[in-house]
């Protein structure tokens, strides 16, 4: 024991005598250390172990599809939970959830909104999450006309109540109605998306059984498995329950036409989605970083060991064995790897926050990070792999040199030179080979962001605002009172200065709501195995093609006579038409929604406009239908400003709205650019990640060379001076040095751009349009590099022509 | 040949100037075999530094070939070097990653030469020197005698007109020293100015002329017996300390 601290005293001191080396390794460390911990945190709140959802491997999302339908993976109806939550073998709780949104009024001020949730009764059972103040919901409570209690999430309650205990048994207006607080919950339980508050469901006890609604599907569905129950099962489990319900309706039913199925997911797979495999893939990348940066200082102590060779061969000659002179190495390594872990923790702490603001809202809004058991594993595993990769190169190199040949030669064994220049060059070339991966990587996603940009939406999203408005039901009870809101509203929108146009529909492109619905069309038969037609349902005021820009193909589009009274009319897209007509006219053709609805008189076809993606959105076509004649209670404002910036309008917006009724707030208040823009925030957050961790590799990687070809000039001094003495000039001297540089720099281009390519199978599934040969992004990264390196490779290589040969030969 | 004319070299140190030449003239013609004599410090090698352009902070005028050398850049100084100056050193300064025949071709490798007319100089070179055998070993494979003389053949591979060689034998056995002393005079009768460096008296014996140096100064010169007085005089005042802050006059004596 006395001897390791013996070897700790003089590592440190050996540390504190060389501040240079001592700061540049910690400050690398921490870099590599810092981003892998700010990426896990992401990984580890995201898919490994998400807040407030212990043991969440066992919470499955259960989901609906049609497979005839481009439907693979939608929302539960109400009869599909009632079949899902028989299942008593297989769930010990299953919930659903409806996402909503309050106003909230306190006497005397403006009205504000509350995100939050209506949940059945069991919702916190699936996530096994208990109220820090109260209780949660009893299953009596999830009835209609006795759901008027609230629990606060910790967050609403510390933010609006001032983390008042007494805030149980208060009564809150919400939506204009009186709601009892009865619970508030700990600071680690906000599904879904950070709620504010949640209120029961209280759907009617009938709807559960009610086989018309079986394909009304707009609850999202949550289960715990049952211990020893597995995904597959319980997804086994919801097939049986639909393939009998298909049997019970008869084969000719639509559930059999449209292949409509049930099935379960794990929820971290559900939340992270799309996400799961860029999140990986920067893991990845930040793991190549951080091997780039103990590469860095192995190299480092490469160096550092041959100044001390000869001081290692007194040793060893005295006796010292070679076990402590790993330990002593691997020592140096640990107080690094500690400093390292130290500064990069505080790294991590504050880059993290910057993650999250790059992050996609579908990511950060269910992220709430905290340093846990997990956080710490992995920092401890970075670390001991830090200790390992740093210093086992020099304690190998140190234990294997020629220390008798090294006392004879007074310190300048030429052989053990060569050995550690060419140790250290492939370290170097390992590096930039990395480097040249993550650079290629990041490259070819930048260029396909480029393209995903320059696609086209189907309208002009410049100069236009929006937000949404909900109505109570207390208030607004019936289609008429509703449609009249909108009407007025609308009105008081046109009228407002610096608009140039106003309009209201019941959901936005790119705001990611409103729905789908299969629809009949008159004096047209379905064959049995044909699921019918089916599209994105919208319900808009007149000017919304106007407002939004969207030409009109063919026909005419709604107009203010379109009313509740009047003849019901729908329009078309081109690609409804395309689909559902191509050999005719769809002008005066009749759609509705089943033998009980009204035909709707088909007026006008309009271009496409894309959904909620720039990408991947051209097959599902849309149908209007005037706002007019089935007014929603939930809608969005659009107005298009006459030439003023568009954030510019929102007061008068919020103005204009409660000039129709004062205890309206608005929110979601977005311009459409910024919508249009937020589509691209998971692919924008990859490619701006990647690159900066690729800037971080190419620049560790330039460190590296640098710290090569300078031990490589100072090794070869005494043959440099030669080479001048014989006639070299400065120039050659120059080239000799920036040669090597190149030429490791080369075979790292060479080996990274094999990397890339092997790596191809999980970078094209990212690409847009773009080729894993991109000439351009090839041709940017092979200069970009290059760049670097003769950077890198520069100032050693002045250095070198500098040398007095005279000097050089004296000193040999 | 050469003409140097009040020729001074100092250092700068912390106790002022170290002084390493002290006005040295000197003239050199063609065909000579000089040997420069003195103790250790005298200022021999920094002489022939000079002399080789691989020094370039000294003060007064090089005359090479009717060349204003101290008028010159230092890259045209380089260049003068390369294509009439061969040096020899002590420890041989072959390069140990290359073979015997890749550190012969090094100086023609600095200049523009086609490669066919360098493998044959190389060739020729070779086997002038004997030395065709050892072609594909590398120094360490050689003995000491022989890496000084593939030295050598690297010096006068691009048939300078002047070969310095600095303690060329300093490391060498008897036998081996002999050797190279022999090609040196064979050269010499070829037509190569020789300046040697030494501390022997049997390698000076193969010179036509001898010089006496000490604390920078150039105190004996065989070939004008009687110019060192002067010299002898001003270094017996520095004798016990090389170190001077004195500023170096303008008299020449030595020419």
């Amino acid at each position: 024991m006395e001897t390791i601290f013996q070897d700790l005293r003089y590592t440190l001191r050996q540390l504190f005598k060389s501040p240079g080396f001592t700061a540049t390794a910690i400050v690398t460390l921490a870099l590599g250390i810092g981003a892998n911990v700010a990426v896990f945190s992401v990984i580890n709140a995201s898919l490994l172990n998400p807040s407030g959802v212990p043991h969440p491997d066992r919470v499955v999302a259960l989901r609906a599809k049609y497979a005839m339908g481009d439907l693979g993976n939608i929302n539960l109806s109400p009869p599909d939970f009632a079949d899902a939550a028989a299942g008593k073998n297989i769930f010990t709780s299953v919930a659903v959830m409806k996402k909503d949104a309050f106003n909230y009024s306190v006497s005397g001020s403006t009205p504000e909104r509350l995100s939050g949730a209506s949940v059945s009764w069991q919702w916190f059972d699936v996530f096994w999450a208990r109220p820090q103040l109260g209780r949660v919901f009893r299953p009596e409570e999830d009835q209609p006309g006795s759901n008027h209690e609230v629990v606060l999430s910790y967050a609403a309650w510390k933010r609006r109540f001032g983390g008042d205990p007494g805030v149980i048994g208060r009564t809150l207006l919400l939506n204009q109605e009186s709601y009892q607080v009865i619970g508030v919950m700990g600071p680690e339980f906000n599904w879904p998306n950070q709620a504010e508050l949640w209120v029961p469901l209280a759907l009617p006890t009938a709807s559960y059984s009610d086989n018309h609604l079986r394909h009304n599907e707009y609850l999202f569905s949550v289960a715990r498995l049952r211990p020893g129950i597995t995904n597959d099962q319980a997804s086994a489990y919801l097939a049986l329950r639909a393939s009998q319900q298909i049997a019970s309706e008869g084969l000719s039913s639509y559930s059999q036409a449209a292949g409509w199925g049930m099935f379960s997911m794990p929820l971290i797979d559900f939340v992270a989605g799309d996400l799961r495999k860029p999140l990986f893939l920067l893991l990845a990348a930040v793991m190549s970083v951080l091997l780039i940066a103990c590469a860095n200082i192995a190299g480092l102590q490469l160096a550092r060991a041959s100044g001390k060779q000869r001081e290692v061969s007194i040793q060893i000659a005295l006796g010292v064995s070679r076990s402590r002179l790993i330990r002593s190495a691997l020592l140096e390594s640990l107080v690094l790897a500690c400093a390292g872990v130290g500064l990069g923790l505080v790294i991590a702490q504050t880059t993290i926050p910057l993650l999250l603001l790059l992050a996609p809202a579908s990511l950060a809004r269910n992220l709430a990070i905290h340093v846990g058991w997990p956080i710490l594993g992995f920092v401890t595993m970075v670390g001991a792999a830090c200790v390992f990769f740093c210093g086992v190169a020099p304690a190998w190199q140190m234990t294997h040199s020629r220390w008798f040949q090294t006392l004879q030669e007074g310190g300048r064994s030429e052989t053990s030179s060569r050995g550690r220049q060419r140790l250290r060059s492939a370290l170097v070339v390992t590096e930039i080979a990395v480097a040249m991966l993550l650079l290629v990587g990041a490259g070819l996603l930048v260029r396909s962001l480029q393209q995903v940009q320059q696609l086209e939406t189907g309208f002009n999203p410049r100069g236009l605002m929006s937000a949404t408005v909900s109505l109570p039901r207390t208030v607004y009870k019936t289609d008429e009172q509703q449609a009249a809101f909108f009407a007025s509203a609308e009105e008081q929108l046109k009228n407002l200065s610096g608009v140039k146009s106003a309009a209201i529909a019941d959901a936005l492109p790119f705001d990611n709501n409103g729905g789908s619905a299969s629809f009949s069309i008159k004096g047209r038969t379905e064959a049995p195995d044909s699921p019918g037609p089916h599209g994105n349902i919208r319900l808009i005021s007149p000017d919304y093609f106007a407002t939004l820009g969207i030409s009109l193909v063919r026909g005419r589009v709604f107009s203010p006579e379109d009313r509740q009274k009047t003849e019901a009319v729908a329009m078309v897209d081109e690609i409804l038409a395309r689909r559902y007509w191509p050999n005719e006219d769809p002008l005066g053709q009749h759609i509705n929604f089943g033998d009980k609805t009204p035909w709707m008189e088909i007026v006008g076809v309009v271009k496409h406009a894309k959904t909620s993606s720039l990408e991947a959105d051209n097959t599902e076509g849309y149908y209007y239908l005037p706002i007019s004649q089935s007014p929603p209670r939930m809608a969005s404002l659009l107005v298009r400003s006459s030439g003023a910036d568009p954030e510019s309008l929102v007061s008068s917006m919020q103005r204009a709205v409660n000039a129709v009724d004062a205890s309206l707030p608005l929110y979601d208040v977005k311009t459409m650019e910024q919508r249009v823009d937020e589509s691209l925030t998971g692919r924008r957050f990859l490619v701006l990640l990647l690159s900066a961790f690729a800037g971080l590799a190419l620049l560790l990687a330039a460190v590296g060379l640098y710290g090569v070809i300078s031990y490589s000039v100072r090794m070869r001094t005494r043959e440099l001076g030669i080479r001048m003495a014989l006639g070299a000039q400065r120039t050659d001297v120059m080239g000799l040095i920036l040669g090597k540089g190149m030429q490791l720099a080369a075979i790292g281009l060479v080996l990274g751009l094999v990397g890339a390519l092997a790596a191809g199978k999980v970078l094209s599934s990212l690409l847009y349009e773009t080729s894993l040969l991109n000439p351009l992004t090839l041709l940017t990264t092979i200069f970009l590099l290059t760049a670097t390196v003769l950077l890198a490779c520069y100032v050693p290589a002045r250095r070198a022509a500098a040398l007095e040969p005279m000097r050089t030969l004296r000193e040999e | 040949m050469i003409r140097l004319k009040n020729i001074e070299r100092s250092y700068k140190t912390g106790a002022g100037q170290t002084w390493v030449l002290r006005r040295v003239n000197l003239e050199i013609q063609p065909g000579e075999f000089i040997t420069v004599m003195g103790p250790s410090g005298a200022g021999k090698s920094s002489l022939l530094n000079v002399l080789a352009f691989l020094d370039d902070q000294w003060a007064g005028e090089y005359w090479f070939r009717e060349q204003a050398a101290h008028t010159m850049k230092r890259k045209e100084r380089a260049e003068l070097a390369k294509k009439n100056i061969g040096m020899v050193f002590q420890s041989y300064h072959l390069l140990d990653d290359l073979t015997v025949m890749e550190n012969i071709d090094l100086p023609l490798s600095y200049k523009d030469i086609p490669r066919n007319q360098r493998q044959s100089l190389v060739a020729d070179v070779l086997d002038r020197f004997r030395i065709v055998a050892k072609k594909d070993l590398y120094p360490s494979q050689l003995s000491g005698g022989q890496q000084q003389l593939v030295g050598v053949a690297r010096a006068v591979i691009h048939k300078p007109v002047l070969l310095l060689a600095d303690e060329p034998t300093g490391n060498l056995h008897s036998d081996q020293a002999k050797e190279i002393m022999e090609l040196f005079r064979e050269l010499n009768q070829q037509g190569t100015t020789i300046v040697q460096v030494t501390h022997s008296e049997a390698n000076a014996a193969y010179g036509t002329r001898t010089i006496q140096m000490r604390d920078g100064w150039l105190v004996g010169d065989t070939a004008h017996p009687n110019i060192g007085a002067a010299n002898i005089a001003a270094t017996s005042s520095t004798a016990t300390n090389s170190t001077v802050t004195t500023e170096p006059s303008d008299v020449a004596v030595n020419r």
